[in-house]
Parts: C-alpha cells; structure tokens; sequence
C-alpha cells in the first residue's frame, strides 16, 4: 500500500471532523424534541467501511461505542459489498448489540463513490418516545426488554432512494407522538445524507482510494499513541468495588460493581467479574455495547486529550462483563439507564486512580439525572405532552483546582432545558434552579457542587419518570479529600405530604405537586486542614460552603460583619483537628457507609 | 465639508478623511490605551492639517472602538450586581451545564462567573407565568433591599435585571428599574426585556450581564470622546460602529453598550465592504489573516451576514452581529507533530513574543510565517516595511526539525504547512457558504491582514472562486470601513402566532408599535423618518422545534401576503437544511424590524498612478510553489501602475502584507489601487 503523505493526511483529518460537526448542528437545530433540540442528546459521526469510528461531532462521549456498535450490526446484517446508492438503515436493538436503550435510534447511509463503499455516516438521537409501557419510553420498572418500546433490528429505512413506507408506518402506529418522531427520523436522515454530500465532494477532490487509506491511517495513529500513553502507565492489576443504587423494582437492592483492570504493556483490559447478577428491573441493566463504551470513555480521559478521537483509541482497550451479570444482560432482560453508565467509568477510574496515584480527580457526581414529564394539559390542543429534562452534580476536585459546580457529568455532555423552554411547552412551573450548599466533598480543593431544581405541576395530571442515581453511596474523596454529598429526590404533595424517591421510580402527579431535585457534588481533594482560608472564605461568601462546615471541616473560623477569616483562632483549631484526626493513611474516602481504603 | 472617520485598535489608530465625499485620504497614528480618545484627537488633528481642512467643515465623525471588548478580555468591567427572579440567583453559573472539551478533566468553569459572583446575585420575589400573565407581584420591598445591598455593602457600580418571562410581560423589569434611578440615580441599569426580548434565560441574562458590565465604562468613553471633539471645536454628531456593522449615535451607542463588544471584527468587514463596492463587486467574502487568528465573514448584495448567534470569549452572546467566523490560524500559527508524527498546524500560536523562529525573539517553534520564508514568499529585508529583520536561517532549522521527522525536505515540508493551514481555512468558508446554502463560486475574495493575500490564492483555487481583491491600505481599511455603514436601529417583539391560527389584527398592530418605536429613536437622533428605511422581518420555525429561521415580512400582513411569508420560509429551510416538512405546522417567534437611515455614500474619485509595471519591479528571488525553487519577479506595490498586469509567479511587497501571486494565476491593478487577482486562470 502506498503510504499517504503526512500532509494529505492532516488535511482529511480536519475534513473528517469538520463533517462530523456540521451534521451534529443540522440535526440538533431542524429536531422537534426537547431531548435533542435543547439538551443535545444526539451525536454525529463518519465510519470507514469496516465500520470503526473515524470522527465525532462533540456532543456525549458514551453516544461514540453505541453508534459503533449499531453501525456494526447494519454491517453485520447488509455487508458493504451489497449496499446500493440511496440505501438508509435503521437501528436500535439494544440487547442485539445496538444502542443502549430503545428510543436511542441511528440511523446510517453508506456513501458510495463509484461503485464502492468508501465510508458510512451515522447518527444517534434520543427520540423522545419510542412506544412501550409509559411516555417517553424509559419507565425503570419494567421487567422485559419488550415492555420498553419498539425494538427495530437493522431495518431498511430507505432502499435505493425510495422510502420504506412499511417501517414509517409500524413506528407512526407504535409511539404517542407520532409526528414528532417521525419529523425527527427524517432529521437524522437529513443529516446523514449532508455526511455522505460532504464525503463525496471530499473524494472528488482527493480520490476515492486516497479518502479510505487516510481514514485507515488515522486510526492506526490514534491507536499508537493511546498505546504509547498506556505503555507509559505502569504493568498491575488494579481492582475496584462500588456499588449502583437499585433497579427500579426492588428498591432496598444494591448493585455490585466490580472492575479489574489489567495494564500490559500497551495492552489494557478490564474485566467485570465479581459483577451483580443481571437485575429485574429496567434500571438494573446496562447493555453490553453501553457497558464497553462507558470503558472507552474512562480510558479515554485518562489519556492525552488531544489524541485524534477516533476508534483508534480503543483498539487497545479489551472489556470483558460475563453474560448473565448486570452489564451484560441477556434476553429477556430490561435495559436502559444512562446513569449507570457513569457509575461504570467511575467503578474503572477508581481502579486507574490506583494505577495512576496522583494524577486522576476524585470522584464525579456520578450520574446524570434524568426526567420525562408527561400526561393530559387542558390548555394544550393536542391535549398530551411529553418533555424531558436532565439535571446535574459537581465534578470531583482535581490533583491541583477545585472540582467544577454544576456541570454535565463527562460521559454525557447534555444541556438542561431553560425554564423558560420548559413551561412553554410543557404544564410545569420551575421554582427554583440553583446551587446547593455544601454538596461538595471537603479537601484541599474542594469538589464542585450540585445543584437544587424544584418543578410544580400546575395544571391536570401526569406522570414523571425519574431516573437517577448515587442517592445511596457517596462519590468519593482522595488523600484526605471528604466524599460529596449524595443525590436525594423527593415529592412534596399539595397536601404537604412528602415521599423520597428512590433514584429510579416513575409516579403520578396531579396539581399542585412538587419534586424536589438535589444532585450530588463531587468528591474532595487532598486535606481540607489545608486549604487555603481566603479560598474557604470565598466558598461562604457565595454560599456554597456554610460557616458551620467552613470551622468543623475547614477549621477555619470566619468572624461576622465583615465577613472575614479569623487567622489566630483558625490556626489553633487546625492544628487541633488535625492532631484530633491523625495522619492522612487512606486514598479513598466513601462516607458514612462504605468508609476509608 | 469632509468626513472623518477614526478606528482605535491595538497598537495604532487609523483615520480616514472623505473631502466632499469624493476624495479619500488616510493615515495611521499610535494608539493611547490609557487615554484613548488623546489618540483619536491627534490624529484628527494630524490628518486636518494634512489635507488643510478645519473643524467647522466636519459633517460627521465616525468612530469604531475595541473598549467594549477590551474591558471584556481584560475582565475590567464594572463591579457588577445581578437581579433574578428568586430562586435563580444562580443562571449565570450553571449556564446550560455543558462544556466545550469532552475528554479533558482539567477544565475551568465554562460560564461567564466573573461578571458576578454569588453574593452579587440577588433574588427577587416576583414571578411571570408562561402565557404573559403576573403570577407573584414584583416585592418593591425586595427590591430595594437588593439594591442597596449590592451598592452600599458590595460597591455594585451597574445592575442586570433579567426576571423570568420579562420578554413577555416586562413590568416588573421596567418598575425595578424605576426604583433604582430613583433611589440611587446614576447606577447604570440593563433590562433584559429592553435587550434580548426572547426566551431562553441563560442566554438572554448573558446578554444584559455583558451589557451592564461594559456599561459605566462605555458611558465614561462616550463623554470623553464628545468632550474631546468638542475641544477640537467639532459639534457634530458622533457615530459610533455596532457589531452588526451599523452606526449609532454616540448617545445610542451608550444606551446599548452590548452591541460594541464585538464592533472591532464589524469594522474590518465594512472595510471589505468598502473596497468591493470600488471594484464592483457585491458578494465578497472577506478574510483577515493576523498574527494568531483568521477572520472571515460574508458581504452578499452589499450587505453583511448577520447572526444572533455570536459569542464573545466563547460566552453566548445573543445580539445581531456580523458574522464573523474565527479560527486560530494566523502568521504565528505553530506547527507541531503529535506523538505518531501527524503533521498538525494551530491553533497555538506563537504571537508577537517570541513570535516565529525567524524574528530571532526566542521562538524555536515553526510557523506559517517562518514557512513562507522558507518557500521565499516573504522577504526577510522587508517584514512589516523594514523594520524588522527575518533570520531566515532560524526559519529553516526550525522547519527541518520537523522535515527530518517526516522524511521530507525542508521546502515540501515547509509547503506542507502552508497546505494544512490552507485546508483549514478553506473549511472553514466552505463551512459558511456551501453550508448556509451559498455558492463560493459566486464570491469575490477580499483579502486583508499581514497574511491574508499570503495565503488567499490558494484558497481561492480549492474553492474555485474566481477573483481575488488586494486592497490598497489595508492597514486603515476598518476606517474607510465605517464611511460606507448606515445608521441603523433594530426594534423587536416576541410574537408566538401559529401561522394556521393567524391573528392578522395583533400583527399589524405589534407592527405598527416597532415602527413607532423606530420612528421615535430615529428622530431622537433628528433623522425624519421619511429618510428611513425599513427592513421587517420575522423568526419562524416549524412547531416543535426550538431555533428560527430569519424571514423577510411586508410592512402589513394580510391574507395574501402570509401566502408568500410561507413560501418564503420554505425557501430558506431549504436553502439551510436542505429539507421542507410538508404537513407541519409552522409558527411566529418574533418580530425584528430594522430601521435604516442611508448615509451619505462616497464616490471615490480614483488616484490612478502612473508608471510602467518594469519601474516596479524590485527583483527576483527564489520561490517554491511545489515543484522546485523557481526565479520569481518581486515588485514594489507603490509603483505599481493603474492597469499594469501581472502573470504569476510574482509576489508584491508593500509595508504592510505580501501578495504572492501563483502560477498560472495573474492579476492587473484597477483605477483604485487594488490588486485584482485572476486566481483560476484562464
């Protein structure tokens, strides 16, 4: 084979991602669902034609192993060779090997130039209903796979130009909002055809030959330097042990979580054994392609940021989950919970942090909250509505800053809807969006905060599905950092009346109710007795540190009017916390319940 | 009676003098940070003596500034306090939780916390409901007791007001900032219904927090720059750019501090504007090729594009501007291997300090600039007209650390460089022509910055646009710039309407209140209203979707009409998304009109030069254009005569930029001193 000139090359490379991108905006901008238009829950991406990922459009990093493993099952079904100009595919088939839970649906075109097949673009959306028991299609309570929507194997979508009227007219008959899924299918179609325009002018200019040996090119360099960047970590075994909340049907359940990761040479694998035995409930369940992909998406960040994203990165990287356990379900298992998925990069990042002491952040938050609001409004003249929003925690402090306030957890990167956004189309008033105090785990540097969001209903009834997770354990601190608060939920009835919800529960609503969020923080960095005071004054002059916990964690005493440090007190209590509590001889700390290790 | 027109940038302060609107003259002195209308001042005193003209000929002064943006990038501002709705103190942290890097842990907060930190947020007890109606009554109570806090304990210098649903109903807004003028007059206030009367609370707070930030020093500014006029005895009205390239009265321009931020970019592509409309073109895309970043913005049927989209330091910015694209691709732009020896280029620059190899500061790094030297476009006797020396040597060690990596010689690696940045930037106006539905091929390239026309022959090749335009001064062209904007004010109102369920008498009234409003502020400035015109237009979208498309209205709707507004939104999705949704309910968003008063445009009278294309011609040097070192003609820009042609190779120097011209390409000097390059031959 002829070796492409480094120049050619670099240029492909800004030309694969800069395709990527523009489909990734055309789809989030023409799309109808709050899901997609507003919190960007889809992603965008070109594969060579063997099916590996060449670039991405960044949106959430968990979308990239599921769009991958759809567009393999569509090569797995129709083989390249047979595919034919104006062919479109569609896929979810979650438990087949496809995306993570039904209402995920890719749609992908193979883009032939001449007679052959020298690329595939592909898209992910989050549809916002895809049928089954309740609205929205993401109820954590059912118990097979069949109760949670319409399942599609790799489906033509359109052969050879023409569309397949019998498909459109199975989903149009199978979800609540026909319309609106239906317009945003034929966004993603949109979408991948603006791909396959852009490709094909890229071989015009290059050459057909010259586009598909980059594409190989690309990816061998991101493989060699993500070996290059694990070759550098040292050889050993790490091992880590977490624990997920429930199932969303047995709500006293916990889920074992438990990594071994291997790092050989520039060989990483990590193996799930040891894992909780596949669950009943919806919640309990990860697929296998969601549980590889939150792999990739740890070992990513634990690698040089500017290697080129592309699926070069993972050829490295080997996941193992035995089949019957609860990150490799088998039929006819329910399935579905984004949140668990950070939950698994977390469970992988706690073992890294022993590989790798010194260098990773503290725990996230650990989850992405999920909501879907729906039920009758009678100002509305369609009557049902279906709306979503995501809400979010802190990220954990790192080796050397303050772990960041608010902000999506990093395997997903999802906006949340505007309150604004949200009570125009949906019968819900927004009381309250803000940051919650002292949800940060303690440290030197301080893990970010979560946040507090009050919605009340104020016309009709309705359900909401609530989907979330870390409300039983604590994401953890390091080297003396404290573990953040966990997430907590719960409804406040008109009456008064106010029940907990246990992360993963779906519940009617009727007017006048509220629910009440409070997301986690991330954990805490390094000792807190060292934190800087005028840092520590800082946190509770804009409240997110109390003066309580400034003087019994920080032990730093802050004086009133004026606000300010008291330096001679603070340094005697300093010094007697940290007498009173000894040398810092633990890495991680849990909380209350699973303690120090 | 004369024009003047005065640019204040970073280093230098151009000024351009219009003599009866026919004969144009320009030069450049240094800037004055501290003081910076001292600079505007001498310089206007410099040029009048110059061309012999006093004050009492000025008709009108125009001006452009940075300050806006400066207090921005420096984080300068005013000590600022916000008001929100209670309980969403918070918005401007948490902005929309997203982030811009998806694998890097390392990141800083990503939304703009230093206009305000949380003690200077306040919440206040009111609420509006979604359809418009008052749900919780504003607490005045509250209200004052959040002022007072925010000026007396926290030395708040300019308050934001943005309640919930305020660009529905902004009572609460307007009656909060009642309170403030009358209980502590002079603090600037910033409404966001005034502002950005559209939903989305995040995005519009952003808009009125950067508006009250930039707001005492903007109001400061424009009082010492009338002040300093006035000294000068010049009495006339001031003009000031906006960022959608329109002009404002000084006393507008103050009223709206938000719309200067990104003014500076405006001007350069006003200036584009400018030189297009000499050589008679319409539709150009203009590029600013710098040190570090690489600008370009479209001007199609003599207007520029305007977006609502734009960002300020990567910060939302919600207020029509021109639509300036930028990349980090500039002169300084260094080029690097990463750790499988992938050849990258940018968007690290290496600046003025130590800048490329070649200016021997330090910089070890290879840039664009060190590989132009390399491939002999650039003269290393005469960078930036003389005054600095290029040591070209340092150029060619630094690009053969990277040729010896590759296996490649140092002047294909050097080409190398030129062709990924390149590639880069004719992505990158791929992206904003073919993208937005535009044909490139139907453009004429403007070419500015040191770099620009470096660079702009090849750009023009791989998007086959035919003609390329070398402006004679680029250095002053944002000043000339603003001799061709027009007074301008935007007036808009949210409108939610189904277009099946139209309410032709509300419409025409909402109508009818925008141009009252127009009318009022274009008289406030003494412009008759019969000397306006007026451009309507509305957001629309399909029902369901969340971001609107621009379409063109009449000044009244009726049943016919709407007929055409539908086809004409059909048209522009098409153009945009490449789709029409046949059986989907389209509605109304808003209402913008744009009331625009045509200033006076120049005739510029040509300066044609004499000469014969021989006596510029400075000598020959060794140029690489891919295929072997070959002996090119070097001419000296200055004498280059009205009508001489050119067949490339050839490269042009001039104090300020080097024009290569490329084989096969060629080019001839029109009746203003521009270098009209034929890129595609032929």
């Amino acid at each position: 084979m002829n070796r492409i000139d480094p120049i050619t090359l670099e240029v492909l490379r800004n030309r694969f991602d800069i395709i990527a991108q523009e489909e990734y905006v055309a789809l989030k901008k023409s799309a109808f669902s709050l899901t997609i238009k507003e919190a960007g829950d889809c992603s965008a991406a070109v594969f060579t034609r063997n099916g590996e990922l060449i670039s991405q459009a960044a949106s959430l990093s968990l979308h990239f192993g599921l769009i991958s493993s759809a567009v393999k099952l569509i090569i797995d079904a129709y083989p390249t060779r047979q595919m034919e100009e104006g062919d479109l595919f569609i896929v979810n088939d979650p438990l087949g090997g496809g995306t993570m839970h039904p209402p995920d649906i890719v749609v992908a075109t193979p883009i032939l130039y001449g007679e052959e097949v020298v690329a595939l673009g592909a898209v992910l959306a989050h549809q916002i209903e895809f049928g089954g028991k309740s609205a929205g299609s993401m109820s954590p309570d059912v118990t097979e796979v069949f109760g949670q929507g319409m399942l599609l194997p790799p489906l033509y979508l359109f052969r050879k130009g023409k569309r397949n009227e019998d498909v459109v007219n199975i989903i149009r008959k199978n979800v609540r909002v026909p319309d609106q899924v239906i317009g945003d299918i034929m966004g993603e179609v949109n979408a991948v055809n603006a791909t396959k325009m852009s490709v094909l002018r890229t071989c015009d200019e290059f050459g057909g030959k010259v586009v598909v040996e980059a594409a190989e090119e690309l990816l061998n360099r991101a493989e060699a330097m993500s070996r290059a960047n694990i070759a550098a970590m040292p050889d050993g075994i790490y091992e880590f042990i977490d624990y997920a909340d429930n199932d969303g049907v047995d709500f006293s359940k916990r889920l074992k979580l438990q990594a071994k990761v291997t790092i050989s040479g520039s060989d990483l694998s990590v193996d799930f054994t040891g894992t909780g035995p596949q669950n009943k409930g919806a919640a309990g369940n990860l697929v296998f392609s969601a549980t590889r992909s939150a792999v990739y998406h740890a070992v990513r960040v634990c690698l040089d940021p500017s290697i080129p994203n592309n699926a070069g990165c993972w050829r490295p990287v080997k996941v193992y989950a035995p089949e019957g356990t609860f990150l490799n379900p088998v039929l006819p298992a329910a399935i579905g919970p984004m949140n668990v998925s950070q939950r698994v990069a977390d469970v992988v990042l706690g073992a890294m942090v022993k590989a790798l002491p010194g260098k990773l952040p503290a725990a996230m938050n650990g989850n992405i909250g999920a909501l879907t609001f729906s039920g009758v409004d009678p100002l509305l003249p369609q009557g049902t509505y279906v709306a979503g929003d995501f809400w979010v925690g802190g990220w954990g402090a790192r080796p050397n800053k303050d772990g960041i306030d608010v902000l999506d957890i990093a395997i997903g990167n999802c906006a949340n809807v505007p309150a604004e956004s949200q009570e125009l189309e949906a019968p819900y008033r927004v009381l309250q969006f803000s940051v919650r105090p002292n949800s940060g785990g303690v440290g030197q540097y301080r893990g970010g905060c979560g946040m507090i969001k009050i919605f009340e209903l104020l016309r009709g009834s309705g359900e909401i599905c609530h989907r979330s997770e870390r409300h039983t354990t604590q994401p953890w601190g390091l080297y003396g950092g404290g573990p953040a608060k966990s997430w907590y939920s719960e409804i406040v009835r008109k009456s008064g009346e106010k029940e907990i919800i246990p992360a993963k529960l779906i519940f009617p609503m009727n007017e006048g109710d509220q629910l009440h969020l409070y997301s986690g923080g991330g954990g805490g960095y390094g000792d807190p007795l060292q934190r800087d005071e005028e840092a520590v004054l800082e946190d509770v002059l804009d409240g997110k540190v109390s003066v309580e916990s400034a003087r019994a964690d920080y032990g730093v005493v802050i004086d009133s009017g004026p606000t300010t440090v008291n330096h001679e007190t603070t340094r005697k209590l300093r010094e007697e916390l940290a007498r009173k509590r000894g040398a810092i001889n633990w890495t991680f700390d849990r909380g209350e319940e699973l303690g120090k290790e | 009676m004369i024009d003047i027109a005065t640019d204040i940038g970073g280093t230098f302060t151009d000024i351009a003098l219009l003599e009866d609107g026919k004969r144009l003259y320009g030069l450049k002195v240094p800037s004055t940070p501290r003081k910076p209308v001292l600079g505007v001042k001498q310089g206007m005193e410099k040029i009048l003596q110059n061309t012999g003209h006093t004050c009492d000929e000025v008709r009108g002064v125009l001006h452009g500034s940075t300050v806006a943006t400066n207090a921005i990038i420096e984080q300068k501002g005013a000590r600022l306090g916000i008001l929100m709705t209670k309980g969403f103190e918070d918005v401007l942290e948490i902005g929309r939780q997203q982030r811009a890097a998806l694998y890097d842990l390392s990141i800083d907060v990503q939304t703009p916390v230093f206009l305000a930190p949380r003690r200077r947020r306040m919440g206040i007890t009111e609420r509006i409901a979604a359809s418009g109606e008052v749900v919780t009554k504003l607490d005045e109570h509250d209200v004052r007791r959040a002022v007072a806090a925010l000026i007396e304990e926290h030395g708040a210098e300019a308050i934001a007001v943005c309640y919930l649903f305020s660009f529905l109903n902004p009572v609460h807004e307007i009656r909060t900032r009642e309170i403030i003028e009358s209980e502590f007059p002079g603090t600037g206030v910033s409404l966001s219904s005034k502002l950005s009367p559209i939903f989305r609370e995040y995005e519009r707070l952003c808009v009125t927090a950067f508006d009250a930030y930039v707001r005492p020093i903007v109001g400061g500014y424009v009082e010492q720059l009338e002040h300093g006029l006035a000294e000068l005895g010049i009495k006339r009205h001031t003009y000031i750019i906006q960022s959608s390239g329109g002009l404002a009265t000084a006393r507008a321009a103050a009223e709206k501090p938000v719309n200067m931020i990104l003014s500076g970019p405006a001007g350069g592509v006003m200036g584009g504007k400018f030189v297009a409309n000499l050589a008679n073109f319409k539709n150009v895309i203009t590029i600013d090729m710098g040190g570090t970043s690489f600008d370009v913005a479209l001007v199609r049927e003599g207007k520029p594009i305007i977006s609502r989209e734009g960002r300020v330091c990567n910060y939302p910015l919600r207020v029509p501007m021109v639509d300036v694209n930028t990349i980090g691709a500039g002169g300084g732009s260094i080029a690097w291997l990463d750790a499988a020896n992938g050849l990258h280029v940018g968007p690290q620059s290496a600046g003025s300090e130590p800048g490329p190899a070649c200016y021997g500061l330090g910089g070890e790094e290879a840039t664009d600039t060190d590989a132009s030297v390399v491939l002999g476009y650039l003269n290393p006797d005469y960078f930036a007209g003389g005054e600095l020396r290029l040591e070209k040597a340092a150029s060619v060690k630094a690009i053969e650390r990277i040729a010896e990596r590759l296996g490649m010689d140092v002047p294909s690696t050097a080409f190398g460089i030129h062709r990924v940045l390149n590639s880069k930037m004719a992505d990158e106006i791929r992206l904003i022509t073919i993208r937005r539905g535009y044909d490139p091929r139907e453009f004429a390239i403007v070419a500015m910055g040191g770099a620009g026309p470096v660079h702009a022959g090849v750009l023009a090749q791989s998007l086959e646009i035919p003609t390329i335009i070398v402006p004679e001064l680029p250095g002053v062209l944002s000043a000339f710039g603003l001799l061709v904007a027009n007074l301008e004010c935007e007036q808009s109102t949210t409108f939610p309407m189904k277009l099946h369920e139209f309410d032709f008498v509300k419409a025409n009234e909402l109508l009818v209140e925008l141009d009252r409003l127009g009318k009022e502020e274009m008289e406030r400035d003494g412009i008759p209203f019969n000397q306006v015109s007026i451009l309507r237009l509305a957001d629309m979208r399909y029902v369901g979707q969340s971001f609107e498309l621009e379409v063109p209205i009449p000044e009244r709707i009726d049943s016919k009409s709407i007929v055409q507004i539908e086809q004409n939104f059909a048209e522009v999705n098409n153009r945009i998304y490449g789709q029409v949704k046949t059986g989907v309910p389209i509605e109304f968003v808003n209402f913008r009109s744009l009331y625009i008063h045509a200033m006076p445009q120049p005739d510029v009278l040509s300066t044609a030069r004499a000469g014969s294309i021989e006596e510029a011609l400075k000598g020959r040097r060794e140029a690489y254009f891919g295929n072997g070192y070959i002996s090119t003609p070097i001419y000296d820009r200055t004498k280059l005569p009205v009508g001489g042609k050119i067949e490339g190779p050839a490269i042009i120097e001039q104090a300020d930029t080097t024009t290569v011209i490329y084989p096969k390409q060629s080019c001839h000097i029109d009746d203003f001193n521009n270098i009209i390059i034929n890129a595609l031959g032929g």
